[in-house]
């Protein structure tokens, strides 16, 4: 099949653009010519009087597949096997017939894979299956740049680094026997107490997460606000007005706060204290994948799964450095006055490139975390073209800005503060100028100070208030969980990794476990830990997932060996399926009625729609708000897309009665709430309301 | 929890009616979570 000249050194990259990336920065003359095998791009390059051949995968081209046909548990024996045998949707096989037909004529192998564990098993995997070896040279670069390629490729390793490899696999085998027991032991539990199958899929990283959501949720459920005070006032300096905060941001007892009122009625007070201070306001570390994902989300609302996919975009288009690392270094050896020497050219960022060349400081800010493959995510230099998407413009902007202001100096700021007195009451007004803004000017839009210039005073002098008034407030609930801020917690609990992360609360979304940018449990969300928390916590609980974690860390260090490590991570996963299936009828039983009190509530009937005269009026529940509302059937019927809807409360039971409104037709439910039962048209604006019915 | 509730806006209050405990906590819109203001509806209105 392959009609190229042999021999040549394969090179084995992890996708379509990358390898055309890799193949004109190795080509001498940076022209290498195209090849296609099976409608495959394969790039032939000429260097140093060898011929490299780079064919790309696009990513795994193998999954893992049971060893065995029944549909049972446990499942121990497992292989890997092409992804598209497996899975009809994986358009795979091309790319692995390519690499079948190349292995004859390699003389050499070179793995130019992502470097990163992923990276890792995608070339080892290709390197085995299909080409019949076990080992290969490696290069290893965090960009896409000429430069990084080149230089990777003159110092590539001699062979694999077989720690890094084992903790990639070992990660692949432990996430493939923890997903399909439990989910295969799940469901199997539901259908020999049911009779129905339905496939509940939980992983040793999605239960501890969804568990979250659910307890915050929970939580929330059972909130009982307290009552409490704040003393608002408003000084008047100089003619004009100020907010003064009371020395105790909190009064917990009303009788105090009236106190505090009565003692300062006369609203006249007296300066007891003027002060100033200089703050810095140092800039914030370079980009991490995790601090990059939240600033994304605060700034532009992207999900995290959606920002890592724009980086990555990013990275293939060789305009910013990996993105999935821990690391928040920015080694020198980057070249960070020829990366800025090279942003002075794109117009957005000329002026402040030029300044920071000018001050000759190419020592930037960094933070504590490091990754030993990768630095911190930072541009390239190189000059976007116009096939970049809006929000590619957005992440890569983002990031050129935050590198940039890591070269800046500190921020300075004068705070100062004037301390009023009012009878034994303090008050304080605040304000702050800023003396020079530094990095912060590199960084806008995304960060940005207020000043509150405060006025010349004199001590001991009198200040009027215009008031002083004591505000009733409540203890609010928790906040409920955002991609962002679920993305945290999972880092704080150390669960999953920077590259899955993201992967798994989107696999959290389309399993409809969870729903809504206020992210709440679904009901099948909430009745599968339900269930798990009273019979099987530890699917539920982060120990076992992070003490997993750990032992991939030790195969990674080699202190653990993958075969062992793997036989004792079946064996503990045997035990604790044992103890699974003594309780299998229970946890059955239990999964069974949950899931029928959650269904119940998802798809109610109410009658005929009175728009289109076609679909049904139903209830529904919003998979992105995790609200109900009624709504028409025929809205997925393309010659009608009816879109009759009507708003119903969320909390209570709601059952249809069969009856029509005598006003407008609509159908009238009943709307049950603890012990109070209403019934009502469904139309918000039918006149029955007004009447009071 | 509404009893241990209550002790709380007693101490916040001085003095506050059942009655006026738990219709301040039916209009508190938003702030009080589902589970609690069904018990508070249970006790409001049919206790």
């Amino acid at each position: 099949m392959s009609s190229i000249e042999t021999p040549y050194i394969l090179g084995i990259a992890e996708k379509p653009q990358a390898a055309r990336r890799l193949a004109y920065a190795l080509d001498a003359k940076n022209k290498p010519s195209v090849k296609k095998i099976k409608n495959i791009s394969v790039f032939v390059c000429n260097r140093d009087n060898k011929k490299i051949v780079i064919a790309p995968a696009v990513g795994h081209l193998f999954t893992l597949s049971p060893i065995g046909k029944t549909w049972n548990y446990p499942v121990l024996d497992y292989e890997w096997v092409p992804s598209y045998t497996v899975n009809k949707n994986a358009r795979t096989k091309n790319f692995t017939d390519v690499f079948k037909s190349l292995a004859k004529g390699a003389k050499d192998v070179i793995i130019m894979t992502d470097f990163d564990r992923e990276g890792e098993v995608i070339g080892y995997l290709i390197l085995k299956y299909l080409i019949g070896r076990t080992d290969a040279e490696r290069m290893k670069f965090s960009t896409l740049t000429v430069r990084d390629i080149t230089q990777a490729y003159d110092q590539r390793d001699k062979s694999l680094d077989l720690g890094y490899l084992n903790s990639g696999l070992i990660r692949h085998y432990v996430d493939w026997l923890y997903g399909i027991n439990y989910s295969r032991a799940l469901s199997l539990a539901l259908k020999k107490v049911s009779g129905h199958f339905k496939t509940i899929s939980i992983g040793r990283v999605q239960g501890p997460t969804l568990n979250s959501v659910v307890d915050l949720e929970n939580k929330i459920k059972m909130f009982l606000p307290i009552p409490f005070w704040t003393i608002e006032s408003e000084a008047i300096l100089d003619g004009k007005k100020y907010k003064a905060f009371y020395e105790k941001p909190k009064i917990e007892q009303q009788k105090e706060a009236i106190k505090i009122i009565n003692d300062c009625s006369g609203l006249l007070g007296k300066i007891t204290n003027i002060s100033d201070e200089t703050s810095y306001q140092y800039p914030f570390p370079p980009f991490d994948l995790g601090s990059l994902q939240r600033e994304a989300y605060r700034y532009f609302k992207f999900s995290p799964s959606k920002t890592l996919q724009f980086a990555e975009n990013l990275y293939l288009k060789a305009l910013i450095s990996y993105p999935r690392t821990d690391s928040q270094k920015l080694p020198m050896t980057l070249g960070h006055k020829t990366i800025l020497s090279k942003l002075s050219a794109q117009n957005d960022y000329t002026t402040f490139a030029n300044e920071i060349l000018a001050n000759k400081k190419f020592k930037p800010r960094e933070g504590k975390r490091t990754d030993a493959a990768h630095p911190a995510i930072h541009p390239t230099g190189n000059i976007p073209d116009n096939t970049l998407s809006a929000s590619e413009r957005k992440i890569y902007d983002l990031i050129v800005k935050r590198y940039l202001s890591v070269f800046g100096k500190r921020a300075e700021i004068l705070k100062g503060t004037i301390d009023i007195q009012v009878n034994s009451h303090k008050f304080e007004v605040r304000g702050s100028k800023i003396i020079d803004e530094g990095w912060i000017r590199y960084y806008k839009p995304y960060f940005s100070l207020s000043e509150q210039i405060l006025p010349n005073v004199q001590l001991n002098s009198d200040v009027k208030f215009s008031y002083i008034d004591s505000k009733e407030n409540f203890t609010s609930p928790p906040k409920r969980f955002n991609e962002s801020s679920l993305l945290k917690r999972m880092e704080t609990e150390k669960i999953g990794t920077k590259a899955t992360r993201a992967g798994i609360i989107k696999t959290l979304f389309d399993r409809g476990y969870i729903a809504g940018k206020e992210i709440t449990p679904t009901p099948l969300g909430e009745s599968v830990v339900d269930v798990l928390q009273n019979q099987y916590p530890i699917l539920v609980k982060s120990e076992m997932t992070r003490n997993l974690e750990e032992i991939m860390d030790d195969v990674e260090n080699k202190k653990k060996t993958l075969d062992k490590t793997v036989f004792d991570i079946k064996s503990e996963l045997k035990d604790l399926l044992i103890l699974f299936h003594e309780k299998e009828e229970e946890i059955g039983r239990s999964l069974s009625t949950n899931l029928r009190l959650s269904q119940k509530s998802e798809l109610v009937v109410l009658g005929k729609c009175q728009k289109c005269k076609k679909g049904e009026l139903r209830i529904i529940k919003s998979r992105k708000t995790g609200k109900r509302f009624i709504s028409c059937s025929a809205y997925f019927d393309k010659e009608v897309k009816c879109t009759a809807t009507y708003p119903i409360p969320n909390t209570g039971t709601i059952k249809p009665t069969g009856k029509v409104c005598e006003h407008d037709g609509l159908p009238i439910i009943e709307w049950k709430k603890g012990k109070r039962v209403y019934k009502m048209c469904i139309s918000p604006t039918c006149p029955s309301k007004k009447e009071g019915d | 929890m509404l009893k241990k509730g209550y002790e709380s806006w007693l101490r916040a209050y001085g003095s506050i009616s059942w009655d006026d405990y738990l219709r301040n906590l039916l209009e508190l819109e938003g702030l009080v979570g589902e589970f609690i203001k069904e018990i508070v509806e249970y006790e409001f209105y049919f206790k």
